[in-house]
């Protein structure tokens, strides 16, 4: 049971990681990467209860791997738009996008 | 719901493919589409009436077709139908065409799916087929700077509530070794009064990952950025049909996760905690409206103070209110997305400025007209439709014993009215001091059947709320 615990608070951490990257900085890469970091933390969380939890818990295989599919097509259309952004901007970073305000 | 299913995503998948080729008349993906939405609208009757029966098991039901979806569903297939329409004129000369009308059906058929599924894996997938065609569809202006911004905030955001939802779910099916919806409500139900923090949390992260969506105010900072660079129409689909698939996702939540665990150690309940970001999102949403100078700005902070009156509704759920708040729901949903979706798409005919509005009524009578029912159904003046869903809402949150938030509620609606009356005063009294545009035939067609519906299911909206109340009842 300790070891569960162990990986529950590492991906907690990792979540915790994420949220710090997507707030504190101003890339949109690395704000990506946040978002993966956290996506990443939860398949952790699953692969963890998967294995250590003590009822038996069937299919997380197939939710790690539906996850990881719906993040990749995530991150292939959200790349295409920063290349698109940074086409017309020669940058990305998102401080400096401000066309529009209220 | 395999017919539904294929109805939409037949269309969706053949029509950019067969548009590759030359002898493909371009016209005809936008008719396809249109037509396909349409029949999908007949459909979702007779699949309620067949019962609310799951299609695929893994290990349980992972979609059934119950009131809640019913009601959702045929929000968003009319405001999907009305933006489809009401872009043949921007899409006619479009090399994209297909590829705009073919994504329009894939998230309304993620929109569907979200609003009918009752299994937490199932939900995230098709939150994902619901978001990322709008992605792209936010991103469509090409060549636009305030589109492409439009797009990145709105991917960051969306990606984001994505991660909540996730987060979330790991937790969920940590707790309870299971992702489908009944399974984790029992599990809540004996579980969580004993360890209540860790359930509370597990809520809040899907909750959280649903407000991103529903733009509820700490989560509302994407909303009038992205509703102001995308096409209107798209504003309209976001604004009026993906905003309330959030909404059918955050019910089931409530329903499942908060209602049945009794979280009597904690002096905070969640009920006041929703009604406090209900409270805050109303008031917010409506201060921050009365500033703005570009009009879909306006609709968007107008839009998040509606979220924050649909919240009423899920705030009430497990007090005495219950049943009107979900009544309250249904019909705000179904008559604010007819409004702001139509509001939206006049967009087109008007300008994004303040001033394109001056004279309105002379320039373009029709859409003048058009949007100045919505703007007042908005508003929610009583001879038209807007009123009833806010009373229902309100008459909840009295029942519920919420006496201050339905005050608030009440305020706000003067506020909201003020601003509405601004725009109306420019319409109809001020000299015009743009050039004119030309009135777009198909905009005008979507105006006129707004109108007709704001009015009509205002003068009579018996048969909707009786039938809405008999949907309610069913779990």
């Amino acid at each position: 049971m300790n070891d569960l615990v162990i990986y529950v608070v590492g991906s907690t951490l990792f979540f915790a990681i994420g949220i710090y990257g997507l707030l504190s900085k101003r890339s949109a890469i690395r704000m990506l990467f946040a978002i993966e970091i956290i996506i990443n933390a939860a398949n952790l969380n699953i692969a963890a209860f998967a294995r250590y939890a003590p009822y038996d818990l069937g299919g997380a295989q197939a939710i790690a791997m539906f996850v990881i599919s719906i993040a990749a097509a995530e991150a292939a259309v959200g790349l295409a738009i920063i290349i698109e952004a940074f086409r017309l901007r020669g940058k990305v970073n998102v401080d400096e996008m401000n066309e529009m305000k209220g | 719901m395999i017919i539904l299913i294929a109805t939409l995503a037949v269309p969706a998948i053949l029509l950019p493919v067969l548009a590759s080729f030359d002898w493909f008349p371009r016209r005809l993906s936008s008719i396809v589409s249109i037509v396909a939405l349409l029949i999908s609208l007949v459909e979702l009757p007779f699949i309620l009436l067949n019962g609310p029966h799951g299609i695929w098991y893994y290990p349980t039901n992972l979609v059934s077709f119950d009131g809640i979806a019913f009601a959702f569903s045929v929000t968003v297939i009319t405001v999907s139908t009305m933006a489809a329409v009401g872009s043949l004129g921007i899409m006619k000369d479009e090399t994209n065409s297909a590829i705009y009308f073919s994504l329009i059906l894939l998230t309304t058929l993620g929109m569907i799916l979200v609003s009918s599924s009752t299994d937490l894996i199932f939900l995230l997938v098709s939150w994902e087929l619901m978001t990322v065609p709008t992605f792209v569809l936010v991103a469509m202006k090409r060549k636009d700077k305030r589109s492409s911004e439009a797009a990145m905030k709105y991917f960051l955001a969306a990606a984001l509530s994505a991660a909540l939802i996730l987060f979330g779910l790991s937790f969920a099916y940590g707790l309870t070794g299971s992702t489908s919806f009944s399974a984790i409500a029992s599990s809540f139900a004996s579980n969580a009064h004993s360890n209540p923090l860790v359930y509370l949390l597990t809520a809040a992260l899907l909750f959280s990952g649903f407000a991103v969506k529903m733009a509820i105010v700490p989560f509302h900072f994407w909303l009038p950025d992205t509703l102001e660079g995308a096409f209107p129409q798209v504003s309209a689909i976001l604004a009026a049909g993906s905003k309330k698939a959030g909404f059918a996702a955050a019910i089931r939540i409530t329903l499942a996760l908060l209602l049945v665990s009794r979280f009597t150690s904690y002096s905070l309940s969640w009920q006041v905690a929703l009604a406090v970001a209900a409270a805050v999102t109303i008031t917010w949403g409506n201060i921050a409206a009365l500033t703005q100078k570009s009009i879909s700005r306006m609709l968007a902070y107008s839009s998040i103070a509606q979220a924050g009156y649909i919240m009423i509704g899920l705030a009430v759920q497990g007090t005495e209110g219950a049943a009107l708040g979900l009544i309250g729901i249904f019909l705000q949903v179904l008559f604010h997305g007819v409004m702001k979706g139509s509001a939206f798409i006049s967009l087109t005919n008007i300008g994004d400025s303040m001033e394109d509005l001056s004279g309105l009524y002379r320039k373009a009578p029709f859409t003048a007209v058009g949007l100045a029912v919505s703007l007042f159904s908005l508003a929610g003046l009583p001879p038209l439709n807007g009123f009833w869903g806010k009373l229902y809402l309100f008459l909840g949150a009295v029942q519920g014993s919420f006496w201050w938030l339905a005050a608030v509620a009440l305020a706000n609606s003067a506020i909201a009215l003020a601003y509405y009356s601004y725009l109306a005063k420019k319409m109809f009294f001020d000299e015009p001091s743009t050039e004119s545009r030309k009135e777009r035939i198909e905009v005008i067609a979507v105006l006129a059947f707004s109108t007709a519906f704001i009015v009509i299911t205002g003068f009579y909206p018996g048969p909707i709320i009786s039938t809405f109340a008999h949907l309610g009842g069913l779990p």
